[in-house]
Parts: C-alpha cells; structure tokens; sequence
C-alpha cells in the first residue's frame, strides 16, 4: 500500500558497509551479497531478504536470511531490534521453532539503524489466505496442537537475575500492569473513547492473581505471525512485543476473537478448534490450560487493539499524517470496544 | 427527478471506482482502492444517518443537565465518578452507543456479531 516511496532504512542502493560489516561479524573475507529483496514489514519494522554467498570457511555455500530492522515510525511500545533479537535467542535455545540468529549489530552507522540479521524460513504467514485455505480442515487442528505446543516451550523460560532486566516486565498483577501501559498509551489521545474506558476499569477490577512465576510472553501470537508450510508450523515471528508475563496473555491473544479473521467457528486464529490447542498445550508444559484466565486476556486483547486503533487514528487526526488507512484503522475502535463489551458480559455469566 | 447532491454524488462515486476504475486497476493498487472506497461509503452512511440518538442517549441519561460530553463522561468513567454502582444502565447505554456507530462505519461487523455472545466453550 504505502510502501512506494517510503523511506527505507537500508539503502539497496548502497550496501557495502553491509557487506564489510557482515564479513567482519561472520569472521571472513569471502561473503558477497548477490540480491536483496524488500519483505513485508508492516510500520514498525523493516525486513529485507538477503541472498548470501559464502565463498570458503565453514559457513561456505549460499544461504538466505533476513536483515530485520526498524522502520521510522516504531511504535513506542514495540521493542527495537536487539531486544527483540534477545527474546529470539532465548526461544530459539529453548527449542522453539524460530529463526536462528546469525549475527546483530548495535552501530547504527552501518545501515542507519541497529540490526539483526537470522535464518530464512520459507512458509507462509498471510493470514487471511491460511484461514480461506480449503485444506484446514484437515490439518487445522494439527497446526493448533504444533502452535500448542511452541507455546508451552515459549512459556518454559522464565527470567533469571542475568535476564530480568534484559525485556520489559509487569510491575504489578500482569493485567493490571497491562491496563496501566494501554492508559498511559492512551493519555495523550484527544479521542474520547468511554466505552474502552469502561472496559480498562473492568478489566483492571478483575484482573486474575499473578502467575507463580513469570514467563516469556511472545506478546503477538497470533494467525498472521507464523509460517505454515504444507500445513505445518515452520516457525514463529515477530517477538516485538515480547515481555516477561503472564503465559495466559498469550492463549488469550491467539484465541481473541479480532484475530480469527471472522471465522468464529475456528476460535484458534481462525484455524482450530480450542481443544487441539489446549491438550498439547497442557501435555508440554505440564500444566493444564485455565479457560478462564484466558478468556480474561481475550477480552484484554480486544482493549487493546481498540487502544492501538485509537493511537493509528491519532496519526492522521493530530498527528498530520494523511494516511486514508490510518483514519479507517482509527474508526475500527467501535468494534473492538463491542467485542470487549461482549467478552466480558460472557465472562461474568460464565465464571461469576 | 435525481438531486445532484452530496448523497447521489457519492453514490455516484462509489459505483464509479467499483465498474470503472477496480476492472483495469493493478492488482497492487486494490488495496487502497478498496479502502477509498469503504472511506466514501462510510461518508455516505453519516450522511444518510439520522441523528446522533445514542449519544445524546447516553449522554443525557448520565447528565441531567444538558451540560455531558464524551469527553467529559470518558473521565468520569475513569475516575469512578460514573459507574455501574452509580449509573445501573451504564453498560447498555455504551452497547447501543457502539452500535449506533458501527451502523455507520462497519454494518458488516454487525451481521458478524454472534447472535448470543460466545462462550468460553466455542
């Protein structure tokens, strides 16, 4: 959409401080780059396909990865590229299906921004075309039970004194901590929204208890941020959001009705059916799955897209960006905030 | 006789972009295509609307003066000055505010609206 002529961080047109800069980092003089390619990245990041030739050592051969950047506009609350390369690494040493990363550079001069730069994985994450897929019913809930069980691995690594400080963390219950980070968002918009603000005081009023211990949360795991290939899991993207928290924050998320691309009777993303998700979730981490935990971060997952739709809005009402998608993502508030409203009237016939 | 106006200029518009411009448009234009002109029916259905009832619904109804606005009832909500203990048919006046405005921005999330709200159990 706006991609033409936006600007870019890496200059395609420039890219030898790249080259000496990976062959310094890889440790070789014989690496060249025989194309890139620009991927979708969405606002917030910059994602570029490299193809790499290696010519001797013990990485020699051709390979494919993916230089991961930020993009101008990074939302405020998304973390930059290194401490998302960080939640990366810990995933992938813990056997979660990820990209693995090849190197990462601080010195903003070499490209004009810091970067990362990780393994290729072919597959597909375009959500709306996974969701349409004639094949889903056979492979659906399969692809729940992989989704299932990443996110039991994910949900394995817990901070430790050395790792704490290294990703954001709640400093109260996570959904009240959660509330209190979409209101702070939220304070400068000049858009009055009282129904989002009556489901932010209900949602902070019924916060569940913190989790024993806190967890990697992912922080968008959703359809549309893995790549299936054949109808399996080839890998989970996009950590820009991870955080230490509450596991739960992250089923809820992946159920959340906003994020089944209409198809309610799939309440997985749009793919599954609850039970294929939950069982091996439960197998792998031990634990068993608390519905309602997770329909309380369901309802928190419409909040804050509804919070997020507000912000994007912002940009074109105060913000002078006139961005037709901008103003349409802003009127989506309304029915996010139904959603909410709807949610949370479930939950109280349902858990109270 | 069909008034040229600001509801049959849109409509015109819309017809316009859909059966002339969308058949020879690229395929990597659509997108934006698709949303200038979900912008216009959007300004099509404002126009058309009535009134705004449910504003002034919730808005009277939680200050009997006349004097409430959005803005006004949105802090209040945050601080607790207005609330289910103090106001009973808050939430169902917020529901029917929301509808009033999907009616116009997005009727089609209306017809997606699960008849009797989901349960955990879906």
């Amino acid at each position: 959409m706006a991609e033409q002529g936006r600007q870019r961080t890496l200059d395609a047109n420039h890219l030898e401080p790249l080259v000496e800069w990976l062959n310094t980092a890889l440790d070789t003089s014989a690496l060249t780059l025989v194309d890139t390619e620009l991927l979708g990245g969405g606002a917030v990041q910059e994602n570029w396909r490299l193809d790499v030739e290696i010519a001797t050592g013990p990485r020699s051969g051709r390979h494919i990865w993916v230089l991961r950047t930020d993009a101008a506009a990074r939302l405020s609350v998304s973390l930059d590229r290194l401490a998302e390369a960080y939640a990366v690494g810990l995933a992938f040493e813990a056997g979660v299906r990820v990209p693995e990363p090849i190197a990462r550079c601080e010195d903003a001069s070499v490209i004009g921004a810091p970067f990362v730069v990780q393994t290729f994985i072919e597959g597909d994450a375009q959500g709306l075309r996974l969701v349409r897929d004639p094949g889903i019913a056979d492979w659906g809930d399969r692809l729940a039970g992989e989704l299932g069980v990443e996110l039991a691995r994910i949900h394995s690594i817990h901070p430790d004194g050395a790792s704490v400080d290294r990703l954001p963390r709640p400093d109260d219950r996570p959904g009240r901590a959660e509330v209190a980070k979409l209101r702070r968002a939220l304070a400068k918009s000049g858009e009055p929204r009282p129904a989002l603000e009556y489901i932010l005081v209900w949602l902070k009023r019924n916060a569940p208890a913190e989790p024993e211990v806190l967890s990697l949360v992912h922080g968008d795991f959703r359809t549309g941020n893995y790549l299936v290939s054949d109808g399996r899991l080839a890998g989970i993207l996009d950590w820009e959001f991870a955080h230490w928290g509450d596991p739960d924050e992250d089923l809820g998320w992946l159920c959340a009705a906003c994020w089944r691309f209409g198809y309610n009777d799939r309440p997985v993303g749009g793919i599954a059916q609850r039970a294929a998700l939950y069982e091996a979730y439960a197998r792998v981490a031990g634990r068993a799955v608390d519905p309602k935990r997770v329909h309380y971060w369901e309802i928190m997952a419409a909040a804050r897209w509804a919070g997020i739709a507000v912000l994007q809005g912002d940009r074109y009402r105060t913000g002078g960006e006139d961005s037709i998608e901008l103003a349409l993502t802003g009127l989506m508030a309304s029915e996010l905030e139904l959603e909410a409203l709807d949610g949370l009237a479930t939950y109280e016939r349902t858990w109270v | 006789m069909r008034r040229i106006g600001s509801e049959s200029l849109l409509a015109l518009a819309i017809k316009t972009l859909r059966t002339e411009i969308q058949p020879v448009l690229p395929a990597e234009r659509r997108y934006e295509l698709a949303m200038t002109v979900r912008a216009l029916e959007i300004a099509q259905r404002e126009i058309q609307a009535e009134s705004d009832a449910a504003t002034w619904q919730l808005l009277d109804t939680i200050y009997d003066d006349g004097e409430g606005t959005l803005d006004m009832l949105s802090a209040d909500i945050r601080t607790g000055k207005v609330s289910d203990e103090t106001h009973p048919e808050l939430r169902g006046l917020l529901e029917r505010f929301l509808l009033s405005e999907l009616e116009i921005r997005n009727p089609r999330a209306l017809k997606q609206r699960p008849r009797t709200s989901s349960t955990v159990q879906d």
